[in-house]
């Protein structure tokens, strides 16, 4: 960071400033998410490599392989919306204990 | 196929371009400062910023490519729907975040802010402009592909017209006009993709009457399209000139249900998973190629039909991109496992994507933005499926070029939202160079002009050297788009993501997750990442096939996507040169510390 920025950038840069204790809080949970749809996108991969046969069975006449994609592509979303959750809770626990202990 | 211009196509294209350019000046007049220009002064909202992700990422190669390789081959266009969504996790658990604590403007401000050095700005700042210039190539060439049928100008002046109006764009405001055209972009998209679907399922599917009664149906069968092409450039098609003229023809447009099961020929109103359903059960004309060369120099490409299972058109493996799924060769099926590892890793080291952290206001924002962008995204790539099956059955293709068969889809249904689709596919290619362009910018103006080579420069005068960049790198994607007509447009955005994932991602991850990292060993995985996975590239089987015009089999390496061996090569550099390196600081620090104890 040279000083070419001026002075617009001070102020926002103070409202970033965050609790590092929260932060890795966060980057804890967003790793057990990771993980969790590391292995289910893994699982993907792999069965369609080394058993494409697997992903031709039907559900109520979907084939798998759709199914599992639609699934992957649900799960993204659903998962984001959890840790976007639990990140609130987060935040919202630290304030009522810095309330609690004032 | 020829098409003909529409009026309304070129008004409402007409009107987008008035609207982003409208936009654009209007921004421009209150955009001064850098942080304004390079990063919207931190001040966009996060649903806006969310929505403007999507905007951002789902490129003229998702629209149109995954659309087009659907309709053409089935289930493989939706394995990148798959990987391009899966790499938005990454995005939001891993990078997001400390991405948007650590940096300013650009991704090379994040990686180097623990070391304040300037070989990790010069090898960061060299592969943002790598990664960008590779992305802009299938971009610009969606731009031409579309503007031909549409407005009937050859490839290049729709090169050049998409060029400089996004030049325009980027030059009045930055990203500050670039947001709100992703915004506009992203929203029409969806909204028009939803449309489609809705129209799709409503529509149903139907045997087309030429394959109905038994008989008829074995001589529709039988019948080919055949383009030949002379020396002199002459087209015919299927034995007469191409024309609309007595005496000539055109290819006709293919896209058929030739069984649909329990032998109805109609199933009217269907909803989503019945619409699959009934593809799986169904039989489907796709078409096959291939090109002979006779002695006086005349190129012919003779389309054939196969009528394919349902059930075969959903599964994956139809395509030469995917063949590695069917084939029983360990080196086929790493080359589709490298594909799917570098779509994942991919889009969380896109700079055009990171720079989008800088435009909001905090790490909450950050996040918040990142989730919608998921739920919009997502949404689309569920849409894809619906898209690509429903061109796939719609009777409206063209055999001869894939990335017509959204637009083509929506002609089906009239000609009036087939201008509106054709428009939004316009602007689809507007958003997502705009976004390129900026990072460019931002690369040069900030990372190298700024903290590489230390130019001293007024706010303003760092300004003026980002919209300078910004033109540069306009002609440049200007002149490429040109050169790269002929490419199938998705399969650029592959290396794309595998450049960007072997370069960029092994430095994102190991500076926030491990302390040890040092700054030589950070600009020594990006620069191996980088010159790695492109030198993968350029001597893979699909470089030589497609563009050298060799025998893939003679190739190099021992199959096409780099990913899976550059990305760990990448951590690896990373990890070594970085434990070499630190134990030169800590000999340099220990006398100090015996000096102290000492003392």
């Amino acid at each position: 960071m040279t000083g070419l920025h001026g002075e617009s950038d001070s102020a926002p840069q103070k409202l970033e400033q965050e609790d590092e204790r929260l932060s890795a809080r966060r980057a804890r949970y967003g790793f057990g998410l990771f993980a969790v749809y590391l292995i289910l996108y893994g699982g993907f991969v792999l069965l369609s490599a080394f058993a494409p046969r697997v992903m031709e069975a039907t559900l109520g006449g979907v084939n798998l392989g759709v199914l599992y994609g639609l699934l992957l592509i649900g799960a993204a979303f659903a998962l984001a919306l959890v840790y976007e959750w639990l990140c609130r809770m987060v935040a919202v626990r630290n304030r009522s204990d810095e309330e609690g202990g004032a | 196929m020829i098409y003909e211009p529409s009026l309304t196509a070129i008004l409402v294209f007409a009107l987008f371009v008035a609207v982003t350019l409208g936009l654009s000046f209007y921004f421009g007049a209150k955009t001064r400062s850098s942080r304004g220009y390079f990063a919207a002064g931190g001040g966009i909202h996060w649903f806006v910023n969310g929505i403007a992700f999507a905007g951002d990422y789902l490129s003229a190669a998702s629209f149109l490519g995954i659309c087009g390789m659907i309709a053409f081959f089935g289930y493989d266009g939706f394995l990148y729907s798959i990987g391009y969504l899966a790499g938005w996790v990454v995005a939001l658990f891993v990078i997001a975040e400390p991405v948007k604590r650590l940096g300013r403007y650009t991704f090379a401000d994040a990686l180097d802010s623990r070391f304040n050095s300037r070989g990790i700005k010069l090898a960061a700042a060299i592969s943002t402009l790598a990664v960008s210039i590779f992305y802009l190539i299938p971009q610009m060439v969606g731009a031409g592909a579309l503007i031909k049928p549409l407005l009937g100008f050859p490839h290049w002046i729709g090169v050049l017209m998409v060029g400089a109006v996004v030049v325009i764009i980027v030059v009045s405001a930055g990203m500050v006009s670039t947001t709100y055209v992703q915004f506009l972009k992203g929203s029409l998209l969806v909204a028009f993709s939803a449309l489609l679907t809705v129209l799709i399922l409503y529509r149903g599917l139907r045997v087309d009457p030429r394959y109905q009664d038994s008989s008829g149906r074995d001589d529709a069968l039988r019948e080919t399209q055949t383009v030949a092409v002379d020396d002199a450039g002459q087209r015919s098609v299927n034995g007469l000139p191409q024309g609309r003229g007595e005496g000539q023809t055109d290819l006709w447009p293919v896209g058929h249900v030739s069984k649909l099961p329990g032998d109805q020929t109609e199933t009217g109103p269907l909803e989503p998973l019945g619409f699959l359903s009934t593809i799986e059960q169904s039989e489907i004309v796709l078409w096959t190629s291939r090109t002979v060369k006779d002695d006086q120099g005349r190129t012919t490409t003779v389309y054939e039909q196969r009528p394919t299972l349902g059930s075969e058109v959903l599964r994956p493996g139809n395509s030469s991109t995917f063949a590695g799924v069917r084939s029983e060769k360990f080196t086929d099926k790493l080359n589709f496992l490298s594909l799917m590892l570098a779509l994942f890793c991919g889009t969380a080291s896109l700079p055009h994507i990171l720079i989008r952290y800088y435009t909001v206001k905090d790490q909450a924002a950050a996040r918040k933005s990142t989730v919608v962008g998921i739920g919009a995204i997502g949404f689309f790539y569920v849409l894809t499926l619906f898209l690509g099956l429903g061109a796939m059955t719609s009777g409206a293709i063209d055999v001869t070029n894939s990335n017509m068969a959204a637009p083509l889809l929506a002609r089906s249904f009239g000609e009036s939202l087939f201008a509106v689709i054709s428009a939004i596919a316009f602007t689809t290619v507007l958003g997502t160079v705009s976004g390129l362009i900026v990072a460019a910018s931002g690369a040069v103006a900030h990372d190298l002009a700024a903290n590489v080579f230390r130019w001293q420069m007024t706010d303003h005068e760092k300004v003026r050297v980002g919209k300078l960049a910004a033109v540069a790198v306009g002609g440049i994607a200007i002149v490429l788009g040109i050169l790269f007509e002929r490419m199938n447009v998705n399969f650029l955005v592959g290396w794309a993501f595998s450049v960007a994932a072997s370069a960029n991602l092994p430095s994102l991850v190991m500076l926030l997750f491990w302390k040890g990292t040092t700054k030589q060993g950070i600009t020594a995985a990006v620069i191996v990442g980088m010159v790695s996975s492109l030198a993968w590239i350029l001597l893979s089987g699909d470089t030589y096939r497609d563009i050298y015009g060799l025998n893939p089999a003679d190739a190099v390496v021992p199959f096409s996507q780099p990913g899976i061996v550059t990305i760990p090569l990448g951590f690896a550099v990373l990890v070594i040169v970085s434990i070499l390196t630190r134990r030169q600081v800590a000999e340099a620090e220990c006398p100090k510390r015996t000096a102290i104890s000492q003392a």
